[in-house]
C-alpha cells in the first residue's frame, strides 16, 4: 500500500483550498439518474411511477480531494454512492474514473476495476459478514482480484489492519467480538487491503458514540494523508462535514442545489436550503433557540417532486420575496456564481451573505431588502402581499396554479 | 391534584439500578440522583452503556421487576414511586408522567388512528366522553403545528412521516397533562431539519404549560439547546452535573471535557480532533476506583484505588473527579494520550 | 457424547476450529457459540443421547440378529396370539408366523431410520439448491421455481405418495427407494421457500454489498457469504424433516401402500400388528410403536434444542 500510496502526488492538508484547482479530476459523474420503479400499479392502465432517487447530479471529484455528499433521507446521497461505485446501474448518465468510462462496461470489467474503488459503509453491525473472522473478510477482495500468494495476502491483511489501529492477531476473531468502533476499523481496513485510490465513505461515523466517532475520524484523515486518498464522504451530518471535507454538494430530492468549498459554503451559503441546513444543527456553542431558521413542512415525496424548483414548498426566502411565479415554473440550474466562481448555486435567487441569515436579525434584514427589491421591479399585487401563515397556503396554490 | 407547586416536579435520589445475568448480577446504575423543577429542563447526556436510558426506565418503573433491582427513592410531586404496585404506576404513568420514545412507530399502536389514540388518553383521564375527546384530539394535534389536523387525526401512524409521527407523540404526551414528560432521544431518528423543528416544539410546549421536561440524548448539540441544566453519565454514574451551557462551556471532570472537545465541526476544521482513548466499559466490568480512570488524560495513582464522590462545586455545579480543582486551574494532562493539538 | 454430535454438526455445519488469540481470549465462532448454548441446555443433550442411542441399538442390533423374509422358521403350528415378553425374547414374539419382535424391530427400524435420513437428505439439498437458485438468480428463475413450489404444494401430497408408490412399486409394494425418492420430491418445497426468503433478505445485506464493492465473483459470494447465513434454519429443520419421514413411512405403511412386509419397517409391523389387536399381543403392538414415538420425540428435542442454539436473538 505505502510504496503505491507514497508515490502518488499527495496534496497536503496546507494546501486544501488550491485542491480544487486539480486539472483532472479522478471522479467525474455526468448528468447521472437513478429511477427506481414502484412496484404495484395496474401495467398498461396506470403511468408507471418512479421513485427519483438521484435525477441529473453533475459531479467531478479531484485526485486527493474530499467530497462530501450532504443532505437529509431521501436526497438521493446514499444512491448517488452506490451508482459512483457501480454497485448500482444509472439510469441514466455516465461516471468515469480515471479517464475511463464505467458505464456500459462489462460486469466482469466493472469488477476489475473495484480494486481501485472502496466503499465503507454507515452500519459497523450489518456490514460484517456475521459467520467469516474478520481477517478472512479483509482478504476476500485480494482474493478476488488474485492479488499474490496466500502467504503474501495474509500479510498484507496484517497490515491492513494495524493501518487502522488493530493488532493484527485480531485477524482470527468473529465480528461479534468486537466493539462498534473496532468494527468501523475493519471495515476499513477491507477496504484499504486492496490499496484503492477512491473511497466512498457512506455515513462511517454516524452510528457511533461521540467519543469513538472522533478516533474514526482521526484515523480517516491520518489514511488520507499518508495515502493520498480521495475521498467521497456522504453524511447528514454538517458538523462532520464541515470538519472533514474539501468541498462539500449539499443534496436536496436528488438534486445539488450548492456546491463548492467548505470553507465558503459554511461561511457564505447561497442557496437557502443551505442556510437552513446549517442553521438547523444544533450547535455546542449556544445560542439562542429563537434565532434559529426553523424549515416549515417536511421533505416533499421524491415521486413527484415540487414543479421548478424543488425547494419552494419550503423554501423560507421564497416567502420573503413575495412568491415569484419563476421558481415554480423553472427549475434552476446549478451555476457557478458570479460573487465566487468556486460556488455554484441552483437557485434563482442566491443569497450574498447566506450566513446572516442564521440570525433573526440578519433575516429581517434580508427581508428589507427583499421588499426593496420587490417594490423597485414592481411585482404585482397579489404576489407582492407579505405572507402571514393563514394566507400562505392560499398564495402557494396560486403559484401552483400558475405552473 | 396538584400539591406543592414550589418543590421539584420529581427528586431522584440515589438510584442504584443492578441486572440479574447468568455471571451475576451487574450494576448498571449506581448512586444516581437529579431533580427536575416545574418547567424546567434537565438533559441526562452520554454514550451507549451510560446507562442514561435505564435510569430513565427506572424512574418511573418500566423495568422489568424480575431482571432489574431498583433501589433507592423516587419522589414524584412528594410521592414516593419505589416499591409502589404496577397498577399505581400505571395511573402515574398515564397521567402525571409521560413518556416520548425515539422511534414513535413502535411506540404508537398501529391499528389505530392517530386522533383516536390521543382521544383515548384524554377519555382515560376523564377529560369527558369520546364525542369531546375526539374533538379535543384534533386541538391536541393543531397545538403540535400538524397541518390539517382534523384530516390528520383519521389517519394510522403508518400514513404519517418521522417528524409527523413525532409531533403526533408529544401531542399525545401533552394530552395526559402531565407534570413530567421523559423524552429518551426524542429526535435521533429524525432528519436534521425536522429535528430543529421537533425539539423547538417540544421545548416551547413544556415551557409554557410548566412541564418539567427530562431529556435522554447522546448529543451535546441538543442539550446545549434545548436544556436547563445537564447532567452528564458515564459508566453507570453522573461524574457532572449543572446548568447546561456552563458544562458545556467549561467542563470541570475530565470525561465531559474530552468529551465536548472530541466533537468535530466547521470551527475545529484542520485540528486533530481530541480523542477518549479505548472504549466504554460494559457494567459487568467497570473498572476499580474511578470508573473513567483507565480512559482518562489526568488520572494519577490515587484514581485506580479510591472512588471520587460526585461533590458540590460553586454554587450549582458538581463534579465526580479527585483533581477537579486542579484541572481548573490548567493541570497538564499526565499522560499524553488523546489530547488534540492547536 | 458430545464428540458424535460434535462430529454430525461438523459435517452439517462448516466449522472452525477456536484459534486461540495472542492477548489470551479464544475467538469462539457463532457456530462454535451455538454448539456451546446447544450442549448448555437440558433437553438437547438429553434429546440427542435417546437419539444415539436408539441408532446404536438399531445398527448393532441388526448385525446380531439378521432377518430375511424368506428364511423365517415355520411355526408348527399357527396361533393368532404370540407368546409374551419373556427371557430369550424380550420383545415377545408375534402373532401368525410367530417371529421375534426384537428382531423386527431392530431390522424395521434400520429401514425406517434410513427412509427417514435418506429423505432428509434428499429434500434438503434440493431445497436448499432450489432456495438457493431462485434467491439469487431472482426475476424469472425465481418466479418459475416458486410457482412450482406452488404446485406442488397445490397436490394432495398425500394422495399422490398413495397413489405414486403403488404405480411405482407395482402391485405389492416395494424397495425403499422409491418411498424415499417420492418423499424427497412431495418435501422440498417448504425448504425452498425458507431457503429462499434467508437468501433474499440476506442479499440485501451490506455484507453482501461489501462482497460485490469487493470485486468477488458472484458464486463466491453465494457460496461464502449467503449460504453460510442462510442455513440456519435449515439445520433446525432438519431433524424435523427425518422425523416427519419416519412418520409418514409409517403411515403409508399402516395403510398398506408402503414397504412390503419382505423388509420390515416399524410402519409396516404396526400395520401387520394391528390386526391382530383384539387377540391382545400387546408387545407386538407396543414396542415398534414405542420406538417411533421415542425417535420422534427425541428428534423433536434435538430440534428444538438447535433452534434455541441458533437463534439470532441468543447470539451476542
Amino acid at each position: 500500500m505505502s510504496e503505491k500510496g507514497t508515490a502518488k502526488k499527495r496534496i497536503t492538508s496546507d494546501s486544501r483550498s488550491t485542491r480544487t484547482t486539480q486539472p483532472k479530476p479522478l471522479v467525474q459523474l455526468r448528468d447521472i439518474k437513478k429511477y427506481f420503479p414502484i412496484a404495484g400499479g395496474i401495467p398498461i392502465i396506470q403511468k408507471r411511477q418512479y421513485v427519483k432517487a438521484v435525477d441529473g447530479v453533475d459531479l467531478a471529484i479531484a485526485r486527493g480531494e474530499t467530497l462530501a455528499v450532504v443532505g437529509e433521507s431521501g436526497s438521493g446521497k446514499t444512491t448517488l454512492g452506490r451508482v459512483t461505485l457501480g454497485l448500482q446501474k444509472a439510469t441514466a448518465g455516465e461516471v468515469w474514473f480515471d479517464g475511463k468510462r464505467l458505464t456500459d462496461r462489462s460486469s466482469e470489467e466493472r469488477r476489475k476495476l473495484r480494486r481501485q474503488m472502496q466503499i465503507v459503509f454507515q452500519d459497523p453491525f450489518g456490514s460484517l459478514n456475521p459467520r467469516l473472522p474478520v481477517g478472512d473478510q479483509i482478504e476476500e477482495g485480494l482474493v478476488a482480484h488474485n492479488l499474490g500468494t496466500s502467504s503474501q495476502r495474509r500479510k498484507r491483511m496484517h497490515q491492513a489492519l494495524e493501518l487502522v489501529g488493530l493488532p493484527a492477531e485480531y485477524a482470527v476473531r468473529y465480528p461479534h467480538e468486537f466493539s462498534g468502533g473496532q468494527r468501523q476499523r475493519v471495515g476499513i481496513a477491507r477496504a484499504l487491503a486492496l490499496d484503492p485510490e477512491f473511497i466512498v465513505l457512506d455515513e462511517p461515523v454516524s452510528a457511533l458514540d461521540v467519543s469513538i466517532q472522533s478516533q474514526v475520524l482521526n484515523l480517516l484523515t491520518d489514511l488520507r494523508d499518508k495515502h493520498g486518498l480521495t475521498y467521497m464522504f456522504i453524511s447528514h451530518n454538517l458538523d462532520v462535514v464541515g470538519y472533514f471535507a474539501d468541498r462539500v454538494a449539499v443534496m436536496y430530492l436528488g438534486k445539488i442545489v450548492e456546491l463548492g468549498p467548505v470553507d465558503r459554503v459554511f461561511t457564505k451559503p447561497q442557496h437557502p436550503y443551505t442556510v437552513a441546513l446549517i442553521s438547523a444543527v444544533p450547535k455546542v456553542e449556544a445560542h439562542d433557540l429563537k434565532d434559529r431558521l426553523i424549515l416549515e413542512g417536511e421533505i416533499p415525496s421524491p415521486i413527484n417532486p415540487p414543479s421548478g424548483c424543488r425547494f419552494r414548498t419550503r423554501c423560507w426566502l421564497r416567502e420573503q420575496l413575495g412568491n415569484p411565479e419563476r421558481c415554480a415554473t423553472e427549475e434552476p440550474k446549478l451555476v457557478a456564481t458570479v460573487r465566487d466562481p468556486s460556488v455554484s448555486v441552483a437557485c434563482h435567487f442566491p443569497l450574498e451573505d447566506g450566513a446572516a441569515a442564521t440570525t433573526r436579525s440578519g433575516r429581517a434584514e434580508i427581508s428589507r431588502a427583499a421588499k426593496a427589491v420587490r417594490s423597485a421591479k414592481r411585482v404585482p399585487k397579489s404576489a407582492l402581499k407579505s405572507t402571514p401563515k393563514s394566507k400562505k397556503s392560499a398564495t402557494a396554490a396560486k403559484v401552483r396554479r400558475g405552473a | 391534584m396538584k400539591r406543592d407547586a414550589l418543590g421539584p416536579v420529581i427528586d431522584v435520589r440515589n438510584l442504584n439500578v443492578s441486572f440479574a445475568s447468568a455471571t451475576g448480577t451487574v450494576k448498571v446504575v449506581e448512586g444516581v440522583s437529579f431533580h427536575i423543577d416545574k418547567g424546567e429542563c434537565l438533559a441526562i447526556v452520554g454514550e451507549s452503556g451510560s446507562g442514561k436510558s435505564v435510569s430513565a426506565l427506572a424512574t418511573i418503573g418500566l423495568l422489568v421487576k424480575e431482571q432489574a433491582t431498583v433501589t433507592g427513592s423516587v419522589k414524584f410531586r412528594g410521592d414516593e414511586l419505589l416499591g409502589r404496585p404496577e397498577s399505581y404506576m400505571r395511573k402515574v404513568r398515564g397521567g402525571g408522567i409521560s413518556m416520548i420514545f425515539q422511534e414513535p412507530l413502535s411506540a404508537l399502536n398501529p391499528v389505530t388512528t392517530i386522533g383516536e389514540q390521543i382521544a383515548e388518553v384524554l377519555v382515560a383521564h376523564g377529560r369527558g366522553n369520546w364525542k369531546v375527546a375526539n374533538a379535543k384530539a384534533v386541538e391536541y394535534l393543531e397545538s403540535v403545528e400538524i397541518a390539517q389536523a382534523a384530516r390528520r387525526a383519521k389517519q394510522y401512524p403508518h400514513q404519517l412521516s418521522g417528524g409527523m409521527r413525532q409531533r403526533a407523540m408529544i401531542a399525545m404526551a401533552l394530552a395526559g397533562e402531565p407534570e413530567l414528560i421523559i423524552a429518551d432521544e426524542p429526535t435521533t431518528a429524525l432528519d436534521v431539519t425536522i429535528q430543529a423543528q421537533v425539539l423547538d416544539l417540544l421545548r416551547r410546549s413544556t415551557r409554557e404549560r410548566g412541564t418539567a421536561l427530562l431529556l435522554i440524548t447522546h448529543d451535546l448539540g441538543v442539550v446545549a439547546e434545548s436544556a436547563d441544566r445537564v447532567a452528564v453519565m458515564y459508566a453507570g454514574q453522573i461524574v457532572e452535573e449543572g446548568p447546561a451551557a456552563a458544562v458545556i462551556r467549561t467542563p470541570a471532570s475530565p470525561y465531559a471535557l474530552d468529551l465536548v472537545a472530541s466533537i468535530p465541526s466547521y470551527e475545529r476544521r484542520g485540528q486533530s480532533l481530541s480523542t477518549i482513548q479505548g472504549m466504554v466499559p460494559s457494567p459487568a466490568n467497570f473498572p476499580s476506583g474511578c470508573r473513567f480512570h483507565p480512559r482518562c488524560r489526568f488520572a494519577v495513582a490515587a484514581c485506580s484505588t479510591a472512588v471520587p464522590e460526585l461533590k458540590a462545586r460553586g454554587a450549582n455545579r458538581s463534579v465526580r473527579c479527585f483533581r477537579a480543582d486542579e484541572i481548573a486551574a490548567g493541570a497538564r494532562p499526565t499522560t499524553k494520550r488523546g489530547g488534540g493539538k492547536k | 457424547m458430545s464428540s458424535v454430535l460434535g462430529s454430525l454438526l461438523k459435517r452439517a455445519v462448516p466449522k472452525r476450529k477456536p484459534q486461540k488469540a495472542l492477548d489470551g481470549g479464544i475467538s469462539e465462532s457463532p457456530w462454535g457459540q451455538a454448539r456451546r448454548r446447544f450442549f448448555s441446555g437440558r433437553v438437547g443433550p438429553l434429546g440427542l443421547i435417546i437419539l444415539v442411542a436408539i441408532f446404536l441399538f438399531v445398527i448393532v442390533g441388526s448385525f446380531l440378529l439378521p432377518f430375511n423374509f424368506y428364511y423365517v422358521p415355520q411355526p408348527d403350528e399357527i396361533n393368532f396370539v404370540g407368546r409374551g415378553p419373556a427371557w430369550g425374547r424380550p420383545f415377545g414374539e408375534t402373532g401368525l408366523l410367530q417371529l421375534d419382535v426384537l428382531t423386527l424391530v431392530v431390522n424395521g427400524g434400520k429401514t425406517s431410520l434410513a427412509i427417514g435420513f435418506f429423505t432428509a437428505i434428499g429434500s434438503i439439498t434440493l431445497g436448499t439448491l432450489i432456495g438457493v437458485i431462485a434467491g439469487t438468480l431472482g426475476g424469472r428463475v425465481d418466479s418459475a421455481l416458486m410457482r412450482l413450489a406452488d404446485i406442488f404444494l397445490m397436490i394432495p401430497t398425500l394422495f399422490v405418495i398413495l397413489v405414486l408408490a403403488r404405480i411405482l412399486q407395482g402391485a405389492h409394494g416395494g424397495g425403499i427407494w422409491t418411498l424415499i425418492f417420492v418423499f424427497v420430491v412431495f418435501g422440498w418445497m417448504g425448504l425452498a421457500r425458507l431457503v429462499r426468503g434467508q437468501v433474499l433478505a440476506i442479499r440485501e445485506m451490506e455484507y453482501v454489498e461489501a462482497a460485490r464493492a469487493l470485486g468477488v465473483r458472484p458464486l463466491r459470494i453465494a457460496v461464502r457469504h449467503i449460504l453460510p447465513n442462510a442455513i440456519g434454519p435449515v439445520v433446525v429443520s432438519a431433524p424435523f424433516i427425518v422425523g416427519g419421514a419416519i412418520i409418514s413411512e409409517a403411515f403409508i405403511s399402516y395403510l398398506g401402500f408402503g414397504v412390503d412386509g419382505a423388509t420390515p419397517t416399524w410402519g409396516n409391523v404396526l400395520s401387520e400388528s394391528s390386526k391382530f389387536l383384539q387377540q391382545g399381543n400387546w408387545w407386538w403392538i407396543g414396542f415398534p410403536g414405542l420406538f417411533i414415538v421415542l425417535t420422534s420425540l427425541s428428534i423433536n428435542m434435538v430440534g428444538d434444542a438447535l433452534r434455541e442454539a441458533l437463534d439470532p436473538r441468543g447470539a451476542k
